[in-house]
């Protein structure tokens, strides 16, 4: 599975979920299913502000995590 | 030109479908008078069937499980009704409540086609009514995965 590892991100460059949601141009909401590992898909162009957000690579973001039932 | 309510259709089919079930409240007391008329009928000989208590019991009791399954039936319908009208027909729920209406359809269908040793018609409704179930039963497929597709396009951030 996808891990989103918004929130260790987060907390790395110091920035709280309402800046972040401001410098990429998201919804407060949307931003907060993808923190809190909801979404089910996320487009290249939120990623790509993300990174460019926080200063950052993809890998820094997300992490692949083989399912413990398998 | 005349402007028509966009939710004035959804609004008819609630007031028919509680109509539907004043209705069947309504048949539950002259339900026994209804299946007497029914076995009191003659048959394509041209003869009436003559029935034992226990046959004519075991119409009254097919009767009032088709109604109870009409009822059931006609309520589900009802909450799926007023789920549209709230704008929620694509969840989790309202798939249920369709997969409900379906069974409810095919249950009647069954006691139909059961009865079919009284009433030979009865075989040919009871087809009908199942296969009317059936393509309820394929709506509430097609709702169980358009209620997929929106939940994958609600989350995609």
């Amino acid at each position: 599975m996808i891990i989103v590892n918004l929130d260790v991100m987060m907390a790395k460059r110091k920035i709280s979920l309402n800046q972040l949601a401001e410098k990429v141009g998201i919804t407060l909401a949307n931003l907060s299913i993808l923190k809190n590992n909801k979404a089910k898909a996320i487009r290249f162009s939120t990623l790509e502000a993300i990174c460019k957000a926080l200063n950052c690579r993809v890998e820094d973001v997300l992490e692949y995590r083989e399912d413990e039932e398998s | 030109m005349l402007k028509i309510n966009k939710k004035l259709p959804l609004y008819i089919s609630i007031s028919l479908t509680l109509i539907c079930f004043v209705g069947l409240i309504f048949l539950i007391f002259y339900m026994p008078v209804f299946a007497d008329y029914l076995i009191g009928l003659p048959d394509n000989t041209g003869q009436r069937e003559h029935l034992t208590e226990t046959g004519r019991l075991l119409i009254h009791g097919a009767a009032y499980a088709i109604l109870f399954l009409a009822l059931l039936g006609d309520a589900l319908l009802t909450v799926l009704l007023l789920k549209v009208r709230k704008n929620q027909v694509f969840t989790g729920n309202a798939v249920g409540l369709v997969h409900g209406i379906s069974l409810c359809i095919i249950g009647m269908g069954v006691i139909f086609v059961l009865l079919c040793r009284f009433f030979t018609l009865s075989f040919f409704v009871g087809f009908a009514v199942i296969f009317l179930g059936l393509c309820v039963r394929v709506v509430k497929n097609v709702i169980e995965d358009a209620v997929s597709i929106k939940e994958e396009n609600d989350f995609t951030v």
